[in-house]
């Protein structure tokens, strides 16, 4: 079954003449991890919404593992939005990560349990003896308010997860933490990012938009080494594979690692055609 | 974020102290402490003019003298305590400074011809005013230092608060240095593009463009949370779970504090 199903979305603020999305057209295989990306204002967060029925297409049909009821939708996606501030409204992490559960009407063993295990799940655990879910989360740094975030979600059991600009405000070490979280995840994930470098390390597909419009969709092997196309759309591609560019190669890998293996073979085929004697 | 509202964040209780006070139950704290604030407020106020009476001043110092031990126990800074419950001091003067003119006690001071005269009734119940608001300001103050703010809340629900208005209080708690860190940031972005000294008549005006946009953003920011919740299923209500206990140490706390209201309405 598909995860997410979008047909012909057409969609406009009110009170604006321009429409946000423009026809789109797009599908999300179960356990898939995808890639929106486009510049500022292409639409990616205008989408996301559609997702859990927070906003409703003008025209086009979405449907969440085949069903478009909101309900529905609401308990298969969890939405993370892109400032967790607006995301964490309650006093204390515990309430937070509960009030999804507690909503769904479900008994209170079962929420705490559910609680426990969702901070868990983003590595907020608490044998390290800290109390996370008395915690307040303005007390919190925001890499740790990102965790709680997407904790509030999971807790609802959801199957989809759906994140806005996750790494727009997070150091590096804490992007890297992000990425292996998602990685390891056993969720259908879709994320919005104009960070190219995470949607290469995390997302096996990228889907291309530009000004309420998909452009291109794929592998992120092919969309992320087109440079071509991502200039066309205001973006760039990811630094490693501007590097092979410069250097004339024609592979272009778009993982990091994938490039250093890369690199590291060049160089032994370039000594074994030396005869072996790497110091000549 | 600034230091002001770094300090005030640690300043509010988080629940993480661990003795007596600070473990009893939400509900009999704020029934204990809201009972004598009522009692101290029905109480007869103390007497000055004509005769200085002491011992008409007793319950209230023995209330201060409490709710200092009980800070005490708490590990609390007897000094904050004191100091913070100042606040209300001239809140109070102020509101209550034209009650020596009213009252219908002896005449102590005629000011213009027996048409604005002091009574002695009129300057009792100023000091009483004052004397009162600091004791019920420092219960209040007391509880807050002892009881992190999510569990007030808890409690007012307990007791019948209209939910929404509950509601509207923990967005408050929550967001609160949210919205301060704004106005701090958009206070520094002004500053820093004004290199010249500027006129007093400049800040006015800007304040008022900032609080414009303080509320702009606070709305949009209010839109936005309202999706969040309603995307994880608020239909309205806040869900929440009841994990309050009393125990015998509640009820022996609230009977202490009934004597202790008893003794200051007798
Ligand atoms: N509440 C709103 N009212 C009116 N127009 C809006 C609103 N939110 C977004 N838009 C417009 O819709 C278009 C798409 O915006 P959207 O936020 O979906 O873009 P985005 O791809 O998420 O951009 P970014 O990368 O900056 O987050 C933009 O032109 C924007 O101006
Ligand atoms: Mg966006």
């Amino acid at each position: 079954m598909r995860a997410i199903e979008v047909n012909d979305v057409w969609y406009r603020y009110p009170n604006q003449k321009e429409y946000a999305l423009k026809g789109i057209n797009f599908e999300v295989e179960e356990g898939e991890k995808v890639a929106i990306i486009g510049a500022n204002g292409a639409g990616k967060s205008t989408l996301l919404l559609h997702f859990n029925g927070i906003l409703k297409p003008e025209r086009g049909e979405i449907k969440i593992m085949g069903d478009s009821d909101v309900r529905w939708m609401r308990s298969k996606v969890g939405l993370v939005f892109q400032n967790p501030d607006d995301q964490l409204f309650c006093p204390t992490v515990f309430e937070d990560v509960a009030f999804g559960p507690l909503n769904m009407g479900l008994p209170e063993e079962e929420v705490v349990k559910r609680v426990e295990n969702a901070l868990k799940a983003v590595g907020l655990s608490e044998d390290g003896g800290v109390k996370w879910s008395e915690r307040a989360p303005h007390h919190l740094s925001y890499g740790e308010r990102q965790r709680v975030a997407i904790a509030t979600v999971l807790s609802m059991g959801v199957d989809i997860l759906v994140l806005d600009e996750p790494t727009s405000n997070l150091d590096p070490k804490m992007r890297e933490d992000l990425m292996e979280l998602l990685l390891t995840f056993p969720y259908t994930v879709v994320v919005a990012t104009h960070d190219i470098e995470f949607a290469a390390e995390v997302c096996e597909r990228i889907v291309v938009m530009d000004k309420g419009e998909i452009v291109e969709e794929g592998v992120a092997e092919r969309i992320l080494s087109d440079m071509e196309l991502l200039r066309s759309v205001g973006l760039r591609a990811p630094t490693i594979v501007r590097i092979f560019e410069e250097l004339g190669i024609d592979e272009k890998p778009v993982r990091f690692h994938d490039g250093v293996e890369t690199l590291k073979r060049l160089k032994q085929i370039r000594i074994n055609q030396r005869g072996g004697d790497p110091t000549t | 974020m600034s230091i002001e509202s770094e300090n005030m964040k640690r300043s509010m209780s988080e629940g993480n102290a661990n003795n007596l006070i600070h473990r009893l139950d939400p509900r009999a704290k704020l029934l204990s402490l809201m009972g004598l604030v009522v009692a101290v407020v029905l109480s007869d106020p103390p007497s000055v003019i004509p005769q200085f009476n002491p011992s008409t001043f007793f319950p209230y110092l023995f209330v201060i003298l409490l709710l200092l031990s009980l800070a005490t126990i708490s590990k609390i800074s007897l000094i904050t305590l004191l100091k913070r419950s100042m606040v209300v001091i001239p809140f109070s003067i102020v509101v209550a400074l034209f009650l020596p003119f009213f009252g219908n006690g002896d005449v102590v001071v005629d000011l213009v011809f027996g048409s604005l005269a002091l009574s002695s009734h009129g300057i009792n119940t100023f000091v009483g005013v004052v004397v009162k608001s600091y004791v019920c300001v420092m219960c209040i103050i007391l509880l807050t230092m002892t009881t992190p703010f999510p569990s007030i809340i808890k409690a007012l629900g307990w007791l019948r608060v209209p939910e929404t208005y509950l509601q509207v209080l923990s967005f408050l708690y929550r967001y609160m240095f949210i919205l301060m860190e704004e106005v701090t940031n958009m206070k520094r972005a002004r500053d820093s593009r004004n290199p010249n000294k500027a006129r007093r008549i400049w800040y006015i005006r800007t304040a008022g463009l900032i609080a414009g946009t303080l509320f702009i953003r606070a709305y949009e920011r209010g839109e936005r949370v309202y999706s969040a919740m309603v995307s994880r299923g608020y239909e309205g209500r806040m869900p929440s779970l009841g994990r309050m206990r009393m125990g015998m140490k509640d009820w022996i706390f609230m009977c202490m504090f009934i004597t202790v209201s008893a003794y200051i309405l007798v």
